[in-house]
């Protein structure tokens, strides 16, 4: 993981070690501990996307890190086009994770997608590409509220599992791995879209 | 026992002061909090109501439907917005009022055109609603106001439309 760029102490202390990014005025905050490297992106390398039918569209890029190559998922897109943000600068950071962040289940879904897919591509590890400010900030937990009781479960199935507010502005808990599962099994997909987006009356 | 017993009278007098029922004298008076949602008055209960909130900014969350529209920071707690506009009408709130309820079971807050007057109006001119109409269940009863019959919005048929339509994920 690349230095702190930006750290920010809580005042008890007792903080814990987060990720954390902006898509415009918007905070994201990840578990540090779901990353063992981070590097900007240089020159990742454009997925053949008439070779993979099918794919999530957040898989485009395969990044190459200690000589092998790592299947990318912009985990920034897709935050981008499901709260509705704005395109951001080309500058990006790629965060680097073993896949046993997905738990068993999940783990064994991408490892199948990678080693059926991706077979020249690493097979236990997956990059999420994030907004270009990432660093590594202190965070106590306490700092964090749930979010409220009517839309916890929803959301938190869906990988938003808390938020904290700075003044005028918002910051998300994220769970990078729920995220991604939600775009990576096809099944899951249609859950990416409101509930109840077709009952309005 | 004499501890229960205080308890008791400690959570009935609580419980007292939740209600919306008012008694004086003979009368008993319901208290209710008018607002224009689009073109159109509906009355909520002035109890459930924690405090009402104008002009702060909504924060957008993705997965829910429509009538969401995103979270208000109340003392550093989020609270859901539903925007009774949607919900009701099908068509968008503009402004920026918030009913911010106090409920223990959810963190909410309605979003209405804007805050009319606060009222305190004799039981006998609340009135039961019978006929089943195609406003969703939303509402349980009707006030007399002057030569107006207003809506009084039943807060547990709105949260039971968000359970139904988030259910289990």
């Amino acid at each position: 993981m690349a230095p702190p760029e930006n750290t920010e102490t809580t005042a008890g202390g007792n903080g814990e070690n987060f990720v954390s990014f902006h898509l415009g005025e918007l905070g994201f905050v990840m578990e540090r501990a779901h990353f063992y490297a981070a590097i900007h992106r240089d020159k990742p390398q454009e997925l053949d996307k008439a070779a993979c039918p099918g794919l999530c569209p957040y898989l485009r890029e395969l990044l190459p890190f200690e000589g092998r190559k790592v299947l990318m998922f912009n985990l920034d897109e897709h935050l981008r086009e499901r709260f509705h943000l704005a395109e951001q600068g080309t500058i990006k950071v790629a965060l680097i994770a073993e896949l046993d962040i997905f738990g068993a289940e999940g783990g064994a879904l991408v490892s199948g997608l990678l080693r059926e897919q991706f077979p020249d591509c690493a097979g236990d590890a997956l990059a999420f590409r994030v907004g270009g400010d990432g660093a590594i900030r202190e965070i106590a937990y306490r700092d964090f509220r749930l979010l409220p009781r009517g839309l916890h479960d929803t959301l938190a199935a869906r990988g938003l599992a808390a938020c904290r507010f700075i003044d005028d502005r918002i910051e998300f808990v994220i769970d990078p791995a729920k995220l991604a599962l939600h775009c990576l099994q096809p099944s899951l997909r249609p859950f990416l879209e409101a509930p109840a987006a077709e009952r309005i009356s | 026992m004499a501890e229960d017993g205080l308890v008791a009278k400690i959570r009935e007098a609580g419980a007292g002061k939740d209600s919306d029922k008012v008694q004086e004298g003979e009368l008993i008076f319901h208290k209710f909090i008018i607002a224009g949602v689009l073109n159109k008055r509906y009355a909520i209960p002035a109890t459930v109501i924690r405090e009402i909130v104008i002009d702060v900014p909504i924060h957008y969350v993705p997965f829910v439907p429509p009538y969401i529209r995103g979270f208000i920071n109340r003392h550093g707690e989020p609270f859901t917005v539903v925007d009774m506009g949607v919900l009701f009408e099908q068509e968008e709130t503009k402004e920026r009022a918030f009913l911010v309820l106090n409920l223990d079971s959810d963190q909410l807050a309605f979003l209405v055109s804007d805050i009319h007057e606060i009222v305190k109006v004799p039981e006998t001119d609340v009135y039961p609603i019978t006929e089943k109409g195609e406003d969703g269940g939303y509402f349980s009863s009707s006030v007399r106001l002057g030569t107006e019959d207003v809506f009084i919005v039943a807060v547990e048929a709105v949260r039971k439309r968000l359970a139904d339509d988030l259910g289990t994920p």
